[in-house]
C-alpha cells in the first residue's frame, strides 16, 4: 500500500512526521518551504524589476527589441546546471549563485510577455491618452501598463511555476529547498523524501499559480465586466 | 481601495521570503548562547562534516558531548568531500571535523603514498596539520577505511581475494566511486599506479560508498566499487567482499577529530578523547546500520549513542 | 582579475591533450550525450507526433493538452530523474524514461495546437475539392503546421540536451554532465566551467541547427506563418 509503515514504502508517514518541524541538523519541510519560497519569490521579483524597464525601452526602440530577445534567448539556452557552474567560481556554493541563475532564467519569459502586453495596447488608446494631455510617463503608468497587465501577469505565472520547478537543481550547489528532499531520496535511494520533495514542489507551484490568478483578478476589475 | 489588499499580501510574502533560508551550506543553525558554564567553558565551536551519514553522526556525537560539557556548538553538516571541508577548516569557516587519519594525511601531504602504521601515520599527520594551524586529538580505535569491494558472486566467480587478483581479469575494469575518487591517490590514481590496473571510472557523484555505489555493483554497472569498511554490508560477511589491499596503498582509517589550534583547549581535547575512546568499529557499524537500514536520522542516532555511553 | 584567471584555467583544461583521448575524454562524452539525447527524442517523437496529429485533426482534447502543458511546467526535472532511478534502478534506461516524459509535452502541445488551428476555411476548401481525411491531413494540415511543430521539437530538443546534464547524478550514464558534477565535487573549477562551456555549446548548437532545419523545411507558401510564429508569444511555448 502507498501509505506504508515501512521504510521502503512510497510514503512512510512516521518519517514525514519526524521531518516537518524546523531543525538545524535534519531535513525539515518547514525549512525547505521557506528556502524554496524565498528563492522563488526573490528571483521572480528581481527579474520582473529588471525586465519591465527593459521591455518598455525595447517597445519604444525596435533595434533594442531584437538584440534583447536574442541575448536573453542565448542565456535561456544555457542548461541550468551549466549556468550555476559558471557562477560558482565567482559567487561560491551559495544562495547568491542560486539567485543569480534563477533570476537570469526568468528574464526571457518576462521580457517577452511584457513586450507582448505593451504591443497589444491599441494605438487609438495611446493617441487618445496623448490627446487628453497625458505626458509619456503618465501615459505609460496610467494607460499602457494597466492594459498590459494580463500579459505581464501571464509572464509572471509562467516564470513563477518554472522557477519553483528549477529550484531543486540548486541542491547540487548546496541550496535546494525541496530539492534537498529529492537529493536525500537520491543519495539514500529512499522513496519517502523523494515523494515529499516532488509533491511539495509541485504543490507550491500550483498554489503560487493560483495566487497569481487571484492577484490578477483583483488588479484588473475591468476585464471581468460582461 | 480594492487594489491595496493584494499589494499588502504581496509585500508580506516578499518580506517573509527575504528573511528565509540561510546562505552557505545546507544546514546551518542559529547559535543560541547557552547559559551553562561548565568544563568547556561556554566556548563557541562550529563542527563540520563530510557529505555522508557516518560523518554526520560522528560530528553530532562529538558535538553533543561538547554541548553536555558546556560548549556552545553549532553545525555545518554535509559540506561535501575533503576538497571542500579541509579548506573550510583552514579558513575558519568551521572549527572541528571528525577526520579519518590516513585520508587526511594523504590530503595534506601528497608525498605519503605508502601505507604507514597507525602511530607513524598519526605522528606524520600531527606534523603536517601543525603547519596549517590545526591540532590533532587522539585517534580512536574505531576505523573506517576506503575499501575496494566487489559483490560476493563476482568474488566467488573470479576467485578474488586481493586487489592484485583483479589483474587476472581481462579488459578494463569499471570502478564506481564518488567524484573525488577520480583525483585521489587512495582511490583511482593509486589503483592505477600501485597496482597497474586498467580501470575505467564511473562517478557516483556525492555518493561515498553508499546505496548508489552498492546498487551500481549489484546492477552490474561497475565491477568494483569504493565502499567503506564500517559499512554493515561489508563488515558482517554480507553482500560485498572487501578485496585486501596487499600493496598497502591505503592508510589506516582511524577516526580522529581535528580542530583549529585556537580552539584546542585542554578541556575540549579531554571531551574529544573521551568520545574517541568510546568508539569502536563494531559500534560504528551498528550506527551505520541504524541509519542505512532503519533510515534513522543521524541526529537521533547520535543522541542515543551519547546517552548510552554517558558522554 | 578573477574572470581572467578562470577563463585561462578553463581554456587550459579544454586544450589539454588528455582531454581529447579515452573514455573520460571530450569526444567520447560528447558522443554519449548526443546519443542519449537522440534516443530520447526519437522515442518522444514516436509517441507525441502521431498522438498530436490525431488530436489536432479531430479537434479533440484541447483542454487536456493545455492542462498538460501547464502541469509539466511545474514538475521538477531533477525529481523526475531521481524518481526514475529509485523506481527502476541505475543505468541509462530509467534516465531515458524520465527524459522522454519531459520531452513529450512540448511536442504534443505544439503539434496538436498547430493542426487544430489550421484555418477552417482552408480545410473546408480542401474537403470541397474532394480530398479524403488522410489527404487533408498530409497535404494541407501538416504542411501548414510545420513551423509550429518544429518549434515544439526545437524546445523539446534543447530541453533534453539540457536535462541530460542532470543525469550525471546517475553512474553509468555518462555524457557531459559528470564534468560539471565531478568538477564541483573535486573543487576543480576548470573542469566544472569547462564542462559547462561544452554543454552550453551543445545546447546552442542544437537550437541553431534546428532553427536552420525549420527555415529550410517550411514550405514556401507557409513562410509568412513562420514569421508570425517567431514573434513573442505570451505563454511558455
Amino acid at each position: 500500500m502507498i501509505l506504508a509503515a515501512a521504510s521502503d514504502g512510497w510514503l512512510w508517514w512516521a518519517w514525514v512526521a519526524r521531518h516537518v518541524a524546523s531543525s538545524p541538523v535534519s531535513l525539515s519541510v518547514v525549512d525547505a518551504l521557506r528556502e524554496h519560497a524565498s528563492l522563488t519569490v526573490i528571483s521572480v521579483v528581481l527579474a520582473q524589476v529588471i525586465s519591465l524597464p527593459l521591455a518598455v525601452a525595447a517597445s519604444r526602440w525596435r533595434p533594442l527589441e531584437a538584440g534583447l530577445l536574442a541575448g536573453l534567448g542565448i542565456v535561456y539556452t544555457i542548461p541550468s546546471l551549466a549556468l550555476f557552474a559558471f557562477l560558482v567560481p565567482f559567487t561560491g556554493l551559495s544562495r547568491t549563485s542560486a539567485l543569480i541563475g534563477l533570476t537570469a532564467y526568468n528574464l526571457l519569459v518576462l521580457v517577452r510577455n511584457d513586450l507582448a502586453g505593451l504591443a497589444a495596447v491599441p494605438a487609438e488608446v495611446k493617441e487618445a491618452a496623448t490627446g487628453l494631455g497625458l505626458s509619456p510617463a503618465r501615459r505609460l503608468l496610467r494607460v499602457e501598463l494597466p492594459l498590459a497587465l494580463p500579459a505581464i501577469v501571464a509572464g509572471l505565472r509562467v516564470a513563477t511555476v518554472s522557477t519553483v520547478a528549477l529550484v531543486p537543481i540548486t541542491a547540487l550547489i548546496g541550496q535546494g529547498g525541496f530539492g534537498q528532499f529529492i537529493n536525500s531520496g537520491l543519495e539514500d535511494l529512499f522513496k519517502t523524501p523523494l515523494v515529499v520533495g516532488i509533491s511539495c514542489s509541485i504543490a507550491l507551484a500550483v498554489l503560487a499559480d493560483l495566487g497569481l490568478v487571484v492577484v490578477e483578478r483583483r488588479l484588473t476589475p475591468w476585464s471581468r465586466r460582461a | 481601495m480594492r487594489a491595496k489588499l493584494p499589494a499588502v499580501l504581496f509585500a508580506l510574502v516578499v518580506a517573509l521570503s527575504a528573511c528565509g533560508g540561510d546562505s552557505d551550506g545546507p544546514t546551518t543553525a542559529n547559535s543560541v548562547p547557552t547559559p551553562d558554564e561548565r568544563a568547556a567553558g561556554g566556548s563557541k565551536i562550529v563542527i563540520g562534516s563530510f557529505g555522508f551519514a557516518e560523518s554526520e553522526v560522528l560530528a553530532q556525537i562529538y558535538g553533543a558531548a561538547l554541548t553536555n560539557s558546556g560548549a556552545n556548538v553549532t553545525y555545518r553538516l554535509k559540506l561535501g568531500s575533503r576538497e571542500v571541508v579541509a579548506p573550510a577548516l583552514e579558513k575558519g569557516d568551521i572549527d572541528l571535523v571528525p577526520e579519518y587519519l590516513g585520508n587526511y594525511l594523504g590530503f595534506l601531504d601528497k608525498a605519503q603514498t605508502k601505507g604507514l602504521t597507525e602511530p607513524d601515520a598519526l605522528k606524520a599527520l600531527e606534523t603536517a596539520a601543525k603547519a596549517k594551524g590545526i591540532t590533532v586529538a587522539d585517534a580512536s580505535k574505531a576505523t573506517d577505511s576506503d575499501v575496494i569491494a566487489v559483490t560476493k558472486d563476482f568474488a566467488t566467480k573470479n576467485g578474488l581475494k586481493t586487489i592484485s587478483d583483479l589483474g587476472k581479469l581481462p579488459g578494463p575494469i569499471t570502478l564506481a566511486g564518488p567524484s573525488e575518487c577520480e583525483i585521489r591517490q587512495t582511490c583511482l590514481l593509486g589503483l592505477r599506479s600501485a597496482y597497474g590496473l586498467d580501470i575505467t571510472f564511473t562517478s557516483t557523484g556525492a555518493d561515498a560508498g553508499g546505496p548508489i555505489t552498492k546498487k551500481a555493483l549489484t546492477d552490474g554497472t561497475a565491477q568494483i566499487g569504493r565502499l567503506i569498511s564500517s559499512d554493515p554490508d561489508t563488515q558482517k560477511a554480507g553482500k560485498f567482499v572487501i578485496l585486501e589491499d596487499d600493496r598497502s596503498f591505503q592508510q589506516p582509517g582511524n577516526i580522529v577529530p581535528v580542530l583549529r589550534t585556537s580552539k584546542a583547549t585542554p578541556a575540549i581535547l579531554e571531551v574529544l578523547n573521551k568520545v574517541s575512546k568510546a568508539l569502536t568499529t563494531e559500534k560504528l557499524a551498528d550506527l551505520n546500520e541504524k541509519m542505512d537500514k532503519d533510515k534513522e536520522d543521524p541526529a537521533a542516532v547520535a543522541a542515543a549513542f551519547v546517552s548510552t555511553e554517558n558522554l | 582579475m578573477v574572470l581572467a584567471g578562470i577563463v585561462g584555467e578553463t581554456v587550459r583544461w579544454l586544450s589539454a591533450a588528455e582531454r581529447w583521448r579515452g573514455e573520460q575524454g571530450i569526444p567520447n562524452r560528447l558522443t554519449e550525450h548526443i546519443l542519449l539525447s537522440a534516443v530520447v527524442l526519437a522515442i518522444a517523437l514516436a509517441v507525441a507526433l502521431p498522438l498530436g496529429l490525431w488530436l489536432g485533426h479531430r479537434g479533440r482534447g484541447a483542454n487536456v493538452v493545455v492542462a498538460l502543458a501547464n502541469v509539466t511546467r511545474a514538475v521538477p526535472s531533477f525529481g523526475l530523474i531521481v524518481l526514475g532511478v529509485v523506481t527502476f534502478g541505475i543505468g541509462p534506461g530509467p534516465v531515458i524514461l524520465a527524459l522522454v516524459v519531459l520531452a513529450v509535452p512540448p511536442i504534443l502541445v505544439n503539434t496538436s495546437t498547430a493542426v487544430r488551428e489550421v484555418d477552417a476555411d482552408l480545410k473546408e476548401a480542401a474537403r470541397g475539392q474532394g480530398l479524403s481525411e488522410v489527404q487533408l491531413l498530409t497535404q494541407v494540415e501538416v504542411p501548414t503546421s510545420i513551423p509550429l511543430i518544429l518549434a515544439g521539437v526545437r524546445t523539446a530538443s534543447v530541453l533534453v540536451v539540457a536535462t541530460a546534464t542532470l543525469a550525471a547524478v546517475v553512474p553509468g550514464v555518462g555524457g557531459l554532465g559528470p564534468f560539471i558534477v565531478d568538477g564541483i565535487g573535486q573543487q576543480d573549477r576548470a573542469k566544472a566551467v569547462g564542462g559547462a562551456v561544452l554543454v552550453a555549446g551543445l545546447a546552442a548548437a542544437t537550437e541553431g541547427a534546428l532553427a536552420i532545419v525549420q527555415a529550410l523545411v517550411t514550405p514556401v507558401g507557409v513562410r509568412p506563418v513562420a514569421r508570425r510564429a517567431r514573434r513573442p508569444r505570451p505563454d511558455g511555448f
